[in-house]
């Protein structure tokens, strides 16, 4: 994207140190340490001894889930700094990282019904985890909702600041309850130890996907920022 | 000092709306009595499935009759043009959520105290055995749903499609509750049902606790112009 | 082994998608944000106003 980028104004908009299109940079990183986690998790690391080959799927869904979880803390923090320093930057930031979490957290669902069927049979189980998960997708659909419904932007940045801080407050109580409910009907399943070549392709698949998370909350916080300039711009004339 | 007699002053005034237009209290009631009745109508006439269900029955009705009265926490101010007079006056802001909250806790408790005796019948459930206790953990529930409905109820009352956005708000707040509250009910009342008591007393408390501080503190954002 | 790949392809093809279309839309924004930058400049060499007609 070739935006004018006349230094110190508002198309120069990171607040963080500047790089030549970063953006790039990171989409590269993304695709390579994305290809070869993938190549990796399907056909070099071994399959799991009970589950087979459909374990393998545990190499998207665990990012997926560690990502959702991780931009709506990105959410919680922005939506802090929001409301104490009131610089629209961070409000921008916090509703980017909501539209990238969203994307993850639909992911880790999907995964974890595709997981869950072949397994246990059944396309959906009340685990406390995929339970909070759900939950945490309504969460994000609520603050997405409350900026799209709002009268101006202001509101929209002051009260999804709002649903952001109290939401992120409840995501722990939600999985505490649960798996507290969980454990009065069925047993706790045996945590099971991990292969430490399924660690390490774990681990990579991990940094691929943090990789992609940044790459699409800095475009989308690029493009956030553009479409404001551009709204200001509109209504001066 | 100041902050309570305001808080006071808020609830008193819509104590006295309400008495006076005595509609709602009885509307609600009568609707709650009613979602319990469609729900025996929709399980049948097995007792033994009612009684287990019991629990998670009467707190959706609670949850929906609740849903409806937090609609209406800011309706008498917002027929008179009032949330912003209120705000002219100096003085903590605050007290507005406190009067409201007390005022949606009471009214919630009491369509409770109707609800109960028709689950029991309907559900056949015994209230008499742990009657305190099962009062109380009603309290600790009702405390958190009205906190959080309260809160988000000032919040949607300026947002589009506000029926819409109040639920889907506080229904996720919410969780946490509702599995305490019903299952603290349930081991109360149907114990061959559900265990966990003491976890489930603990878990509401804590609950409550959070969101009365988290809330009560950024109840003056929402306020903002 | 349908749901492995059904899985795999699942999220790559979503995580393009979602980038494609913010690409998508960064270049219309980055195309307005130019046409305001045009209209400015040619504001700026206008004369001012229609005083100068007859």
């Amino acid at each position: 994207m070739d935006l004018p980028r006349a230094p110190g104004t508002v198309t120069d908009p990171s607040p963080l140190p500047r790089l030549r299109a970063p953006h790039l940079v990171l989409a590269f990183l993304a695709v390579v340490t994305a290809v070869v986690g993938s190549v990796i998790g399907l056909w070099v690391v071994p399959p799991d001894a009970m589950q087979g080959d459909v374990q393998r799927l545990m190499y998207l869904h665990v990012p997926a889930a560690w990502l959702a979880f991780l931009a709506f803390f990105v959410v919680f923090v922005m939506s802090v700094l929001y409301l104490i320093q009131r610089d629209p930057r961070w409000d921008l930031l916090a509703a980017s990282s909501a539209e990238v979490g969203v994307l993850f957290t639909a992911l880790t669902l999907v995964l974890g019904s595709l997981w869950g069927k072949p397994i246990w049979g059944v396309w959906w189980t009340w685990d406390p985890r995929l339970t909070t998960t759900a939950i945490l997708l309504v969460i994000y659909v609520g603050y997405l909702a409350v900026r799209s419904f709002a009268a101006d932007p202001e509101r929209a940045a002051r009260w999804s600041a709002v649903v952001g801080i109290v939401g992120f407050a409840d995501v722990p109580i939600v999985y505490l309850s649960v798996t507290w409910w969980r454990s009065l009907h069925q047993p706790p399943s045996s945590p099971q130890s991990m292969a430490s070549s399924m660690l390490w392709t774990l681990m990579l698949n991990l940094v691929a996907f943090t990789l992609v998370y940044a790459y699409l909350l800095l475009r989308r916080y690029q493009v956030a920022v553009a479409e404001q300039e551009l709204d200001a711009r509109r209504a001066e004339d | 000092m100041e902050t309570w007699l305001r808080t006071w002053a808020i609830l008193w005034k819509d104590i006295l709306i309400e008495v006076r237009t005595k509609g709602t209290f009885n509307a609600m009631a009568f609707f709650a009595a009613l979602v319990l009745f469609i729900f025996s109508f929709a399980i049948g006439p097995d007792a033994a499935l009612l009684r287990r269900l019991g629990a998670g029955l009467l707190w959706i009705a609670i949850t929906f009759t609740g849903l409806l009265a937090l609609a209406r926490t800011y309706h008498s101010e917002e027929m008179a043009g009032g949330l912003e007079a209120l705000l002219l006056y100096p003085g903590e802001p605050r007290a507005i959520f406190l009067g409201k909250l007390v005022g949606n806790l009471v009214v919630l408790l009491l369509v409770e105290a109707i609800l109960y005796p028709v689950a029991a019948v309907l559900f056949h459930v015994d209230l008499g055995g742990h009657f305190l206790s099962t009062a109380g953990v009603a309290i600790l529930g009702t405390f958190g749903f009205s906190v959080v409905g309260t809160f988000y109820s000032a919040l949607t009352l300026h947002l589009r499609a506000r029926e819409v956005m109040l639920p889907l708000l506080v229904l996720p707040l919410l969780v946490p509750v509702l599995l305490g509250a019903v299952s603290a009910t349930a081991a109360l009342l149907t114990p061959e049902t559900a265990g966990g008591l003491g976890g489930w007393i603990r878990l509401l408390v804590a609950f409550d606790i959070l969101y009365f501080v988290v809330c009560t503190w950024t109840f003056p954002v929402l306020l903002e112009r | 082994m349908g749901y492995l790949w059904v899985g795999y392809v699942l999220t790559w093809v979503a995580m393009v998608w979602f980038a494609w279309r913010l690409e998508a839309r960064a270049r219309q924004v980055g195309r307005r944000l130019r046409e305001t930058e045009r209209d400015r400049a040619d504001e700026r060499r206008r004369p001012e106003g229609d005083h100068g007609r007859t």
